[in-house]
């Protein structure tokens, strides 16, 4: 299969980082920063780690949507404010037909341009946070600048990353992801 | 930007036991790098620049890094972010390299920011500040340039990586991080913003255009079809009219009496003086029915609502719009229940 996803070789490499970070950070943040501020997220996924968030096909929901495989590499949230982030690594699993990012647009409120904005987030008071936007609508997930080289396609046998940006409730532990098309993904942590 | 050479292929385990402080701290940050797939060679902090350095200096300590994992490139090109760092002209200036990690291929890079047809020229990254929930789009002088160091190239070759700086305009001096958003890659929360240190400042031109700082709203539902918008300095309420009233009508349910005690409470602890309360129809049915339906509704909730708020001094503007301001499709059913709706927005 031909990836365009990050892969790591097996090591545990996200662990000896945590352990590098752990005894780094400090010594290196006191050179550019305030004691007070916060070392920054890491959020690039690995393709060979195994999808720990959890994961689900394509559904009948779309029609002509070819078979898919949908899984959740990353879903961490701002330990400053509201903000969390989704990668969302779409793998087409059909032989001929492309899968078009703007599969993926929210199906009911409005987004301006056709991007990443279908992907829902339910939390346990059955509250659905939408992808969060900007005063001129563009929703802040992938591919809201087309002009970018920007992957719009996932073809035949191959993977691509997407991500989107929410705003969720101060303690929210885990959610339920929704992806138009796929089944729904349930109790994903917020990291 | 300057092209730079990629570093060498290292063992992961020299890595982790040897290496200076701010190396490992690059690779640690820079999962990428380990890329074991497609021959892509594990990058290092320590390039060799093969011209003369940018005045970033992109060989300087990595903080956080994303990969492009949305781009042709794939998990071959990197995104790099060196410094976040307040000047002393209002701004923010951030320092990053874009590395390919290829060993064939080259890899299509964004423009720099540039005043051009639609709004996605200006804003190949962005910078968010989560307190605040603000957008900062980069600045640009009167012309449409970026005040940024304007790389050139369209693309960055195997091996290589290009590196610069784009101003922002500053938040406020209480922010201590900001979130770096680009189209390709996932967001990296909470980079650092350090204060106005030994490195040199990039002044800028006397015709620098204004700032350009947007709202971001959350956008979340509940089961009864209700919306909520939120930004940093306001919410909004639409209420689904298939809730508050009856078909046609603009006498109130008991449902909507309860659900207006909640929002009676909010409004009582928010801060703002002003209550606006907007009725919306979607586009079915008559315009010369649904406009006057809709005020009458938003009349119908002021009159309710003026009644149950107890802060003193609160003022009401209700008014009506038909189905001119849609906030979901009307091609389907469930973006119409969305669109017949009363909004009440106050401030945060």
């Amino acid at each position: 299969m031909r990836m365009r996803v990050a892969r790591a070789s097996g090591v545990p490499f996200a662990a000896i980082c945590s352990i590098g970070a752990l005894l780094l950070v400090p010594s290196t943040v006191s050179a550019s920063t305030s004691p007070q501020e916060h070392q920054p997220s890491a959020p690039t996924p690995s393709a060979d780690s195994p999808p720990a968030l959890g994961s689900s096909q394509t559904n009948d929901e779309i029609d002509d949507l070819p078979d898919a495989t949908a899984e959740i590499v990353g879903l961490d949230g701002s330990k400053t404010s509201g903000f969390a982030s989704l990668t969302v690594r779409i793998t087409n699993n059909g032989t001929t037909e492309d899968i078009h990012y703007a599969q993926f647009e929210n199906p009911t409120y409005i987004y301006r341009e056709a991007v990443f904005s279908g992907i829902s987030l339910i939390d346990g008071n059955d509250t659905r946070h939408h992808p969060v936007m900007d005063e001129h609508d563009y929703c802040l997930c992938s591919g809201y600048a087309p002009r970018l080289p920007f992957a719009a396609f996932v073809r035949p046998d191959e993977s691509v990353d997407y991500w989107a940006m929410y705003y969720l409730p101060e303690n929210t532990k885990s959610v339920d992801v929704k992806i138009p098309g796929f089944d729904p993904i349930e109790d994903v942590p917020v990291g | 930007m300057k092209a730079q050479a990629a570093g060498q292929n290292r063992p992961r385990g020299v890595i982790i036991s040897f290496l200076a402080l701010t190396f490992l701290l690059s690779a640690c940050v820079t999962s990428g790098e380990s890329d074991g797939s497609n021959g892509s060679q594990q990058g290092t902090a320590t390039e060799t620049p093969t011209s003369a350095p940018s005045p970033s200096g992109s060989s300087s300590p990595v903080l956080a890094s994303t990969t492009t994992t949305s781009t042709e490139a794939g998990a071959n090109l990197r995104i790099d972010i060196h410094s976040l760092q307040r000047q002393k002209n209002d701004t923010v200036v951030l320092e990053l390299s874009l590395k390919n990690l290829g060993s064939e291929e080259d890899a299509s890079l964004p423009n720099p920011p540039l005043q051009g047809e639609g709004s996605a020229d200006v804003q190949p990254f962005s910078l968010i500040d989560g307190s605040n929930r603000k957008k900062h789009l980069p600045l640009l002088y009167s012309e449409g340039a970026c005040y940024c160091s304007d790389w050139s190239e369209a693309s960055v070759e195997s091996s290589n990586s290009v590196s610069g700086w784009i101003a922002f305009p500053a938040p406020p001096d209480n922010v201590k991080s900001m979130i770096f958003v680009s189209a390709i890659a996932p967001p990296i929360l909470d980079i650092p913003l350090s204060q106005t240190g030994k490195k040199v400042e990039h002044p800028a031109r006397e015709d620098l255009a204004a700032p350009e700082i947007w709202d971001v709203r959350s956008l979340e539902g509940d089961l009864a079809g209700n919306t909520r918008e939120e930004t940093g300095d306001e919410v909004s309420i639409s209420l689904s009219t298939d809730v508050l009233f009856a078909v046609g009508k603009s006498i109130l349910t008991d449902k909507a009496q309860d659900k207006l005690r909640q929002v009676a409470l909010e409004i009582d602890n928010s801060p703002g003086k002003t209550v606006k309360i907007d009725g919306h129809t979607d586009d079915s049915g008559n315009e010369s029915i649904n406009n006057p339906l809709a005020v009458e509704r938003a009349q119908a909730v002021e009159e309710s609502l003026s009644s149950m708020v107890n802060r003193s001094g609160v003022e009401f503007d209700a008014e009506g719009h038909g189905s001119d301001e849609p906030i979901a499709t009307n091609e389907t059913e469930e973006g119409r229940k969305k669109n017949r709706r009363v909004t009440i927005t106050f401030a945060s």
